[in-house]
């Protein structure tokens, strides 16, 4: 058996955590990282949590129509005495419930809305159109009345992502920072996780995220990129 | 410049890749070297640090360039504070009294790399904040009194916060199997 020093042990340590110390130098740096911290546990509290409300929401609507199925008449009543064909149709303002014949419809979070200016209008802030970029889908995602995030996937399998303020809304928990940048003030973390590598920064009222292609490792390019889509929020 | 160039002019063995390197990241490898050692010994050990990085690149071509340079400059440093304080036989004068007992002692480990994972794996579990305080203090040897200036915190809060995460270390390399 072999004896280390523990500062020898200490030199062995992966490069992320001493990227990290490095890169938060100062009070505002480790302020900045504890709320991205927080952010990052809120996301996976939610990852969590809003897979298992979808879930238990389609179970109850199960559950809701097989009881309403049941509450039929088992040997329906002859034609002459079964109820008119309107009764039998789904009636708008009608309670469920009372209305045998309705579905549960949930709907679709995902919209497709065709083009980023659309996306823009639908978040309350324009998307930024970027040069040398064909939008592949441009989709709002909303859960409630106000639309959650907007994303617009590209054609070279870059996307760009925008939405509240303050929260990493890069749905990706665990990622590995590799660099701080400041581009024209604003402060833009570069991250990692496995092949994909991303962006995160708030502009305008709006926190915004930058997925370079699956896999693509090019820092450079995301850099660029990133300054391209900053400059085009700025408008 | 940017270190994937810089790495690239140090890989064709282009002089103006160490410049680069001097220019962007000297300041950093005097500041951790100058935590171990007296000034002119540090520059010394930044001087082999260039000379050990000019000979491992190529074949090696790391990945952060940064947290290698570091890498490379503490153990040269730690190396050389040995070295000059071989007869003590202990690393007493790189910490204060209270770091003692961690810093000195061996860690039986079969396998070297084994306990860096080991460490890792604690780090992994740590908040950012506790994190930070750590590798900073005890990869980049930086003192407490820096740290709390740094952070906007009391000198006092920064050591009980290092003492408690010590324990925590020892107490989580024994439960892994290590003898500390």
């Amino acid at each position: 058996m072999k004896d280390t020093s523990f500062s020898d042990a200490m030199g062995q340590i992966s490069d992320k955590h001493i990227q990290e110390a490095i890169a938060i130098d100062g009070k505002e740096a480790l302020e900045k990282a504890k709320q991205r911290e927080r952010r990052r546990r809120g996301n996976r509290i939610r990852r969590f949590a809003l897979p298992a409300a979808a879930c238990l929401c389609v179970v109850l609507a199960g559950v809701l129509a097989i009881r309403m199925g049941n509450t039929a008449p088992v040997n329906p009543a002859p034609a002459a005495t079964q109820p008119e064909m309107e009764q039998t149709e789904p009636v708008l303002g009608m309670d469920p419930a009372e209305n045998p014949n309705s579905e549960v419809q949930i709907p679709n979070p995902m919209q497709d809305l065709g083009s980023p200016e659309a996306v823009g209008q639908a978040m309350g802030h324009a998307f930024p159109v970027l040069l040398d970029r064909t939008p592949e889908t441009c989709t709002v995602i909303q859960y409630g009345p106000v639309p959650a995030m907007g994303r617009v996937l590209y054609t070279d399998g870059t996307e760009l992502a925008m939405g509240p303020a303050g929260e990493d809304i890069s749905g990706i928990y665990g990622g590995e920072l590799v660099k701080e940048l400041t581009v024209d003030d604003i402060s833009v973390s570069v991250l990692t996780y496995g092949e994909q590598m991303y962006a995160l920064w708030d502009q305008d009222g709006f926190a915004w995220c930058w997925y370079a292609a699956q896999g693509d490792s090019d820092q450079a390019a995301l850099e660029a990129a990133v300054r391209e889509a900053v400059a085009a929020i700025q408008g | 410049m940017e270190d994937e160039a810089i790495v690239s002019l140090l890989f064709s063995k282009n002089a103006e890749g160490l410049d680069a390197l001097s220019a962007k990241y000297g300041g950093l490898l005097l500041l951790i070297a100058g935590h171990i050692l007296p000034q002119r010994d540090a520059e010394e050990a930044v001087n082999d640090c260039y000379f050990k990085v000019w000979k491992s690149i190529p074949p090696y071509r790391p990945v952060y360039l940064r947290s290698f340079l570091c890498k490379v400059v503490r153990q040269i440093s730690l190396d050389r504070w040995r070295a000059a304080h071989r007869k003590k036989r202990d690393e007493t004068a790189l910490a204060d009294l209270e770091d003692l007992e961690l810093l000195a002692a061996p860690v039986q480990d079969d396998a070297y790399e084994g306990v860096g994972a080991a460490i890792d794996a604690f780090l992994d579990g740590l908040d950012v904040e506790s994190r930070t305080l750590f590798v900073r203090r005890y990869f980049l040897w930086e003192t407490p009194a820096s740290l709390a200036q740094r952070f906007g915190l009391t000198e006092n809060h920064v050591s009980v916060k290092l003492h408690r995460l010590r324990e925590k270390l020892r107490k989580y390399l024994r439960k892994e199997g290590y003898a500390i």
